[in-house]
């Protein structure tokens, strides 16, 4: 055997571990999850064919469309948000200030802090009869609230948006502090105002980072959970039910992997769709 | 249960059931139903061991299937309404239609008491119900009120046996509306806080809820002054008479387990010395935990009125669990009363403001569909 095949078959096989992990780890699941979706299987019963049965059903459920209605809704509501706040925040931050360092640190808290933590704080804040939301309102005049009874989509959508936005603003800061200062000096010898220098130069130049991000953002709020959960648990009735909870409920609750499966297949597409947006974003 | 069911849904699928489990009775409908004790092995034989005749019927006889049982008992609880004294008799009511005495007994008392408190106190909620998701109060709330007036989930296994959709569903669901509209509850009932009711005892903002004597324990321990103002009693009841939301814990042992003589010794061990039992285990809940065995409900009766009342309260109680009335162990019925369907229900009618036949259709397609995927029939 020449030297540079038995080179070639030695790196390969040194591949092979990788790629087993890898196969078992991401691969072995996901076909699992499609395969499963094609069977009615109930924990601890034997999987039984149907096609395409658990699909019909789903797409037939008046449950399914006001999950992915509630899913929209959160997605649309929150990412914009994040993003606009995270620019924001972001331009704060890049001013020169003796604050800075301090201001990056206490921004940096909500994301710091375990999503388990901080979603028990804001059900407390949200407490209508001890929380510190309804303490503020009534101080101000502004009445009562029952936050989560009667916004309940607004409620986890700001406790989100709260958790989520320092990573948004830090990302977008890394972006703002690489662009180059000879454009804004350029931009300035020619007399553009504030915001035409934001609008023709921080913009375009922060075009990548905001791609990636918003993409990130629409894929980590679709696979949102733990927050909801713990502040909702996907209700009243289905004002919360997002795709997660709907899957975990089928899943733990119903015990029903066959409908969990199929739901994680329908959403798979989308996350597909991000992923392949992402990648080519990154490309540039 | 929320957190216990994960894991045993994992350990099936992976095949990794341990030995034995401690689990809440409800759960065993997961992993043994009637014609399908698939994977917990029966334990008579340690039942006869320790003493058959030791132990409360009506919890041995439980979780009863053809003859044999598969959960051995360890600890039971009933809920109770607690009722704050001075916020009962602040409307100064002196005998309520069905109780005929000072203290109301039915739920068509509690309403007469309602329309008095509130007649006094606009302002403030008189049923210390939880009604949304977390937990299971949310699917207790209902039920408890629902049994009595004659409303039930299922009297078989299968998709005949669903008996939700009925009169007394409907009037159960206007009943709701009707309190709720009425300012009866507290307007944030929906809450996911597994210890919304409780909260609503300890913190004094209604004068009554319904729950396990677990509050009152927390009482006991923290503010005994509260706990020297509480009446414990039983479930209201209704026409149907007073059916109490019961449930109680043991142990099960898996069939695949290499241990089953080892489980079942750890189990003997548990329960052999029935004082250390009752000393250790099950006295310092004050009643967050009932006795399954006579000997200590006896011990305990004399021990103090407290404990006298819960155990006579238990021993009077007409037991009825997630799936009521047909009473067995039930993977469909446990799915239904923990995947929320009742509280989804509720809030569909109570604060979406569906009509209540669409509210009860939307429930019952979901019902159909969680007997068709458990039982396929």
């Amino acid at each position: 055997m020449k030297l540079k095949t038995r080179e070639t078959l030695t790196a390969y096989s040194l591949l092979i571990p990788t790629f087993l992990i890898i196969f078992f780890v991401n691969f072995y699941p996901l076909f699992r999850v499609f395969y499963l979706s094609f069977f009615k299987k109930i924990v601890g019963s034997e999987e039984v064919f149907i096609g395409f049965k658990n699909y019909i059903s789903l797409f037939a459920s008046d449950i399914f469309w006001k999950v992915v209605t509630a899913t929209v809704i959160f997605i649309l509501s929150a990412v914009p948000l994040k993003m606009l706040l995270g620019i924001g925040l972001a331009l704060i931050l890049n001013k020169p200030s003796k604050l800075r360092p301090i201001l990056r640190n206490i921004i940096i808290l909500p994301w710091a802090l375990p999503v388990y933590v901080s979603a028990y704080v804001w059900v407390w804040l949200y407490n209508p009869s001890l929380g510190l939301l309804n303490k503020i309102t009534e101080t101000l005049g502004l009445g009562h609230y029952y936050w989560l009874q009667d916004y309940p989509m607004l409620g986890i959508v700001i406790v989100n948006v709260w958790q989520t936005v320092p990573f948004v603003a830090l990302a977008i800061l890394a972006g703002l502090q690489s662009i180059k200062q000879e454009l804004y000096e350029a931009a300035a010898i020619d007399g553009a105002a504030t915001f035409q220098i934001f609008k023709y130069v921080t913009l375009p130049s922060l075009k990548q980072t905001l791609y990636i991000l918003t993409a990130l953002q629409i894929l980590w709020t679709f696979g949102e959970f733990v927050t909801i959960w713990i502040l909702t648990a996907g209700g009243p009735g289905y004002a919360t039910k997002t795709l997660p909870i709907y899957i975990y409920e089928k899943t733990f609750i119903s015990q029903d992997l066959g409908m969990a499966a199929t739901l994680s297949v329908i959403a798979l597409p989308i996350f597909l769709m991000i992923v392949i947006y992402v990648i080519r974003s990154l490309r540039g | 249960m929320l957190k216990q069911t994960p894991k045993l849904v994992a350990a099936i699928e992976a095949k990794t059931l341990p030995d034995l489990m401690y689990i809440e009775g409800t759960a065993l409908g997961a992993v043994a139903e009637e014609g399908k004790p698939k994977y917990v092995i029966p334990v008579d034989d340690l039942i006869n061991e320790v003493g058959k005749d030791d132990f409360y019927e009506q919890w041995l006889d439980f979780y009863k299937m053809e003859g044999k049982h598969y959960l051995f008992p360890i600890d039971a609880f009933a809920n109770l309404t607690h009722i704050i004294k001075p916020m009962l008799e602040s409307v100064g009511i002196k005998e309520f239609p069905d109780s005929k005495g000072p203290i109301p007994k039915s739920w068509n008392d509690w309403e007469e008491f309602a329309k008095a408190y509130k007649k006094k106190f606009p302002d403030k909620p008189v049923f210390g119900l939880t009604l949304g998701p977390g937990a299971g109060d949310g699917s207790e709330s209902w039920e408890m009120v629902w049994w009595p007036y004659g409303g039930a989930l299922m009297k078989s296994q299968g998709k005949a046996g669903i008996t939700f959709k009925s009169e007394a569903t409907y009037r159960t669901l206007e009943r709701f509306l009707d309190w709720w509209d009425k300012g009866y509850f507290p307007k944030d009932a929906f809450s996911t806080d597994g210890f919304y009711n409780n909260n609503c005892y300890l913190a004094e903002i209604t004068p009554m809820i319904v729950e396990g004597p677990t509050p009152y324990y927390a009482a006991v321990t923290r503010n005994p002054e509260l706990a020297g103002k509480t009446i414990l009693t039983g479930c209201p009841s209704g026409p149907a008479g007073s059916i109490t939301y019961t449930s109680e814990d043991g142990f099960i042992i898996f069939k695949d387990s290499p241990n089953q003589d080892l489980a079942k010794d750890f189990i003997l061990y548990f329960v052999k010395d029935k004082d250390a039992f009752m000393d250790g285990f099950i006295k310092p809940t004050f009643g967050g935990l009932s006795p399954v065995f006579k000997s200590i409900g006896e011990k305990l009766k004399a021990f103090s009125p407290t404990w006298k009342f819960i155990i006579e309260d238990i021993e009077k109680c007409k037991p009825a669990n997630v799936s009521w009335t047909y009473n067995l162990p039930s993977k469909a019925a446990d799915t239904i009363h923990w995947d929320f369907t009742y509280p989804t229900m509720l809030s569909r009618a109570l604060i979406d403001r569906i009509p209540i036949d669409s509210a009860i259709e939307e429930a019952y397609k979901h019902i159909v569909e969680v007997f068709e995927s458990v039982y396929g029939y």
